[in-house]
């Protein structure tokens, strides 16, 4: 993440961006769906909150993705704006998870009928999608790096 | 004419502002120091560059805004649920005890008095850690100074100025902060908007009373109706600030001129600290006139006309519930409620320490399942909604006469929000209705 040149290669950002979009705009539709009464409840708990945030990180990486389209570096930003978005909702929910499966290992009352399906949301396996292609995109570069000379390592232009 | 009234006049000609034309010269001079000194590489980008570049974006800053806003307060009651659990465990285990004590009225004062109401006002204390935390983490980031700057387009477009977001923020903390800062707002009806509309944003001590009734009425969804407070005080602000910058304290706005620190990662050491700072004050007013507050509510709950030992509905704080029952009867609020109220103009907490007492005190077994069988969930609406505009504290009323130097702004601020309290709780209560029965 920290490496911004790699990032700045159009054609390494504008796929990835538009994959990461189009994951978080389609993830977002069942729950929405769901929240309106037109889609039968799935084995997640629809929540309308989730569908609206994924909604925000989409409009993010569709920025970036228009910017980029026109060659234009500034696209970058919004799609490492988008990925750290992405895992703050991640690692919150996350927390919520954990803190819930304290009280159910517990066993305090209200936890009794807890299942972890209950705090799972459909922007957590999208993230799956945003850890999977950007570490491999990071995993890709550090072994191309193993090979390049060390002089073409070099900082990015704006 | 000294040279300070020159440069004033010169300003004045211009029409320029001070703040923006120091700015200015501030980074010429440092513009030529750096044309002497620096030799340009190739520039970098950093990556505290390229998030201020979404983060302060004209679309998409106030809606990135509100996601970190409902991040910060689903943290804050989901996450810390299984703690206060634990402390309720904690004190309801203490309760055994406390109740085998020999003298009746002894063990009647410690465990319906101040277990009953102190302890259960401690058993919010996570929640309430958990949003310091919050706090400090967004504030160690870097990102809360955004917050204000992001505001500041909505903010300069109703008349005040976007400094005036910064005493509106820690008003989320405590309401006395929030009018005492208003006093780095520049421009008096600027400062005086700042600070009328400054207890509108919801302080910390509000927060156990919608953990509680959010909790109880809306578990699935407490974290959303939390959050939805919150911005409905933000909201209400807004539109309060907009309505006496048209009609009342007309004054030119002022650009935001502020300088934006990196992003940088918070310690663990240093967001926690800062947590444990702010959270020991909500420790030290328990620990100080919360308990006399609940020796002062166990007293009237115990005591009535008849003598000591009388039955709740016969108290002293019954008469005080019923008298002033038939003004919030519209909108389904028991005479314990009412009472709870009455007590939230001291001190935000009291509400649901009230509560408590009285609930105790009364035989009742659980606040929650009392709450319930009382109340209808637009009426715990309507409440949480009375709760977040009405009067902060009496704190608050006295920071607002210290920094207005008057009784009638002050008498007009707590006017118009109870006034404002009434009527937007009424209007939640009738919508409520239609969608929650």
């Amino acid at each position: 993440m920290a490496d911004a040149a790699l990032w700045e290669e159009v054609e390494t950002a504008l796929p990835l961006t538009v994959i990461l979009c189009l994951t978080y705009l389609v993830a977002s539709a069942p729950e929405l769906l769901q929240t309106v009464g037109v889609l039968d409840e799935g084995p997640l708990m629809p929540d309308v909150m989730d569908a609206i945030i994924m909604l925000v990180i989409a409009a993010v990486f569709a920025t970036g993705a228009k910017h980029l389209r026109r060659d234009d570096g500034a696209g970058v930003a919004f799609l490492m704006a988008g990925v750290v978005l992405a895992t703050i909702v991640f690692i919150l929910r996350g927390i919520v998870l954990l803190s819930n499966l304290l009280g159910a290992v517990l066993g305090l009352e209200g936890w009794l009928d807890w299942t972890v399906s209950q705090d799972l949301r459909v922007s957590m396996l999208a993230y799956a999608v945003v850890a999977i292609s950007v570490g491999g995109v990071l995993l890709a570069d550090r072994l191309g790096r193993g090979r390049r000379p060390q002089h073409e390592e070099g900082v990015s232009e704006r | 004419m000294n040279a300070t009234e020159d440069v004033e006049q010169i300003l004045d000609l211009e029409d320029l502002d001070q703040q923006v034309v120091l700015a200015e010269e501030r980074y010429r001079v440092i513009g030529e120091i750096m044309c002497q000194v620096y030799q340009p590489g190739r520039q970098k980008w950093t990556f505290s560059d390229m998030l201020d570049k979404v983060f302060l974006h004209k679309y998409l800053g106030v809606p990135i805004f509100l996601v970190i806003m409902w991040a910060m307060f689903t943290f804050t009651f989901e996450a810390s649920a299984v703690f206060t659990v634990l402390i309720q465990i904690f004190f309801d285990w203490l309760a055994v005890y406390t109740s085998q004590i020999p003298v009746p009225w002894l063990a009647s004062l410690v465990t319906d008095g101040i277990l009953g109401g102190v302890g259960f006002i401690l058993t919010f204390a996570p929640p309430i850690f958990f949003l310091y935390l919050a706090i400090s983490v967004l504030e160690d980031t870097g990102y809360l100074a955004r917050a204000a700057f992001v505001m500041d387009r909505w903010m300069s477009r109703i008349g005040l100025q976007g400094r005036s977001f910064i005493p509106l923020l820690l008003g989320f903390g405590c309401s006395v902060a929030a009018v005492t800062a208003s006093r780095t707002v520049e421009g008096e009806s600027n400062r005086l908007t700042t600070i009328l509309v400054a207890p509108l944003m919801s302080c910390s001590a509000r927060l156990p009373v919608y953990v509680l009734f959010a909790g109880v009425f809306f578990p699935q969804i407490a974290g959303t109706v939390i959050f939805g407070l919150y911005l409905l005080g933000i909201v209400m602000a807004i539109l309060v600030a907009l309505i006496l910058k048209r009609f009342t304290l007309t004054g030119e706005s002022t650009p935001l001129v502020m300088e934006l620190p990196m992003y940088q990662m918070p310690t663990l050491h240093g967001s926690f600290r800062h947590m444990w700072e702010r959270g020991l004050m909500f420790l030290r007013q328990a620990g100080t006139y919360l308990l006399a507050g609940s020796f002062i509510i166990w007293g009237i709950s115990s005591f009535g006309p008849a003598g000591y030992g009388v039955d709740v509905e016969d108290s002293f704080v019954s008469l005080i519930g019923r008298a002033a029952e038939p003004i919030f009867s519209h909108l389904g609020f028991s005479w314990q409620i009412v009472v709870g109220l009455v007590f939230g103009l001291l001190a935000k907490e009291a509400v649901i320490q009230a509560l408590a007492i009285i609930y105790a005190v009364e035989g009742t077994s659980g606040l929650q399942a009392a709450l319930l069988a009382s109340m209808t969930p637009a009426s715990a609406l309507a409440l949480m909604v009375f709760v977040l505009l009405y009067v902060p504290c009496v704190g608050t009323i006295g920071a607002i006469r210290r920094e207005t130097g008057s009784w009638r702004w002050t008498a007009f601020s707590v006017t118009y929000q109870m006034v404002l309290a009434y009527v937007v709780a009424t209007v939640v209560y009738i919508i409520g209705g239609v969608f929650l029965g």
